[in-house]
């Protein structure tokens, strides 16, 4: 147990802004679990209904064998740890998100499969973005023994880590960068587009003006570096910026 | 279009200051239920508004939508004299050109003509603010998951304490720094095409009479300046690089 969790986050928020690549950020990050008294973690976006993990890993330092037959079996749709985020943007133990009410039988098997690689309990952060919640970071453990000060700590140091592996310049698994980056208007037009509106009919169906409708579609152009709507469109797809 | 008012000008906007009273207590009491707030009136003022804030309404169709005010570091704040207990006893970074942020909110339906909402006008404004003022940082009070966003839209962020439970949910304080890069950021995320903060021209500067105010704004070479449509020319001054 780390003696001072306000010295070990400043350590930690400090160094991992110089780190350039997933190793370096892993072993940073794993050397601050375990000041926690914390085993292993993972760092991930979350996958919709019947879609796969995989994609959406930023970084996993979750022992091989688990988290091989994790993604293979689709348990991400059978964990009430990720349930529990999609619920709250308070960090939590893996007992507290357990406890609060009766696991499902699939549920249950997760839990109970991750303590056969002495995974017990765990401590979990939801990363909530400027769209929304967008990432669980999550750190395994045999048995959380953290104060509100080490709480504290460890919700600073999963957001520092997550941001970092977010904006490496190689990208992420699953992020291709910041310039790629629609807002949420933007897409809404490229969707349109995409079913052959013109500007004037896109203005019409979201309320807007056709010249800001214009406005949204060249942003979206010289984010995907497209130079015509046809080309705006198949980008989107192929990045699946739209589906 | 946020507006900067400082006690030099607040004279000049008393129909917007009583709104912005009503504004703050619709939003922070009757939509967040701070009750703590709560006013008999249905005006949101407290103590701090009498020690020299800055007060940044962005406003539609002269409707204020938005707002955040920024307190001295240097004369009481909330930091100070509401939760000093959130720093464990460390001094934090008290200085005149370091305020903190406080009451930051915008309407959540309410956009510009652009479509731009307000709660991201509101952060671009504060941006332009710090800019403008030459600020060194803000310090915040906030939900740690707001670190998350500030990063993403360019804002430097540094923990100033480990975060701690207050009512029921974290509160971290922290420390931010804008640049002009975070105010480019946030015009490409969000997709503003103009300044989004007015500052009057004659103003002083609210720290020092003798510092001029210089007010962000988009480079020529910038695609966004060629494609603004605020029809206001580019003239020598406003390309000075801030």
């Amino acid at each position: 147990m780390s003696n001072n969790p306000a010295e070990e986050m400043f350590r930690f928020v400090e160094s991992v802004q110089h780190l350039e690549d997933r190793g370096a950020i892993s072993d940073q990050l794993l050397r601050s679990a375990r000041s926690f008294g914390l085993m292993n973690f993972g760092i991930s976006g979350l996958p919709d209904k019947g879609e796969k993990i995989d994609p959406y890993v930023l970084l996993c330092g979750w022992p091989e064998e688990w988290f091989a037959r994790y993604a293979e079996r689709g348990y991400v749709h059978a964990d009430p740890v990720i349930a529990r985020t999609r619920e709250t943007d308070t960090p939590f133990t893996w007992s507290e998100a357990i406890g609060q009410r009766a696991l499902t039988p699939s549920e249950r098997r997760t839990m109970d499969e991750a303590s056969e690689f002495r995974m017990m309990d765990g401590f979990t952060v939801p990363i909530h973005s400027i769209h929304g919640l967008s990432a669980i970071v999550t750190f395994g453990a045999e048995k959380v023994q953290l104060g509100e000060k080490e709480r504290g700590a460890l919700h600073m140091i999963a957001i520092y880590a997550h941001n970092r592996l977010r904006t490496l310049p190689s990208g992420g698994g699953t992020d291709n960068g910041k310039r790629s980056k629609l807002t949420m208007r933007e897409r809404d037009c490229v969707l349109w587009c995409a079913q052959g509106k013109t500007n004037w009919e896109i203005s019409a169906i979201l309320g807007l003006s056709e010249r800001t409708i214009e406005a949204y579609l060249k942003n979206a152009g010289v984010k995907l570096g497209t130079v015509n709507r046809a080309h705006l469109v198949a980008e989107s797809i192929r990045r699946g910026v739209i589906h | 279009m946020m507006h900067l008012i400082t006690s030099a000008n607040v004279g000049r906007y008393p129909n917007v200051m009583e709104d912005v009273w009503r504004f703050r207590h619709d939003h922070f009491v009757n939509r967040f239920g701070w009750e703590a707030l709560r006013k008999a009136d249905g005006r949101e003022i407290d103590q701090f508004d009498d020690s020299d804030p800055i007060h940044l309404p962005l406003l539609k169709n002269g409707k204020v939508i938005g707002y955040s005010r920024l307190l001295r570091t240097d004369r009481p704040h909330l930091l100070s004299d509401v939760y000093p207990e959130l720093m464990d006893g460390v001094p934090w970074p008290r200085s005149e050109d370091v305020f903190e942020w406080t009451r930051c909110v915008g309407d959540a339906e309410a956009t510009d003509e652009d479509g731009v909402l307000a709660t991201n006008l509101v952060c671009a404004g504060v941006a332009e603010a710090f800019v403008a003022l030459g600020l060194r940082a803000l310090i915040v009070q906030t939900h740690p998951k707001l670190v998350t966003r500030l990063l993403e839209m360019g804002w430097r962020v540094h923990p100033l304490n480990v975060p701690r439970p207050y009512d029921g949910k974290p509160v971290a304080v922290i420390m931010v720094v804008a640049s002009p890069e975070t105010v480019r950021a946030n015009y490409a995320m969000f997709g503003i095409r103009r300044p989004v903060l007015q500052i009057e021209e004659d103003l002083p500067h609210p720290l020092d009479e003798a510092t001029t105010i210089l007010p962000f704004r988009l480079d020529a070479e910038d695609s966004i300046a060629r494609t603004a449509a605020s029809g206001r020319p580019l003239s020598a001054s406003s390309q000075r690089k801030v």
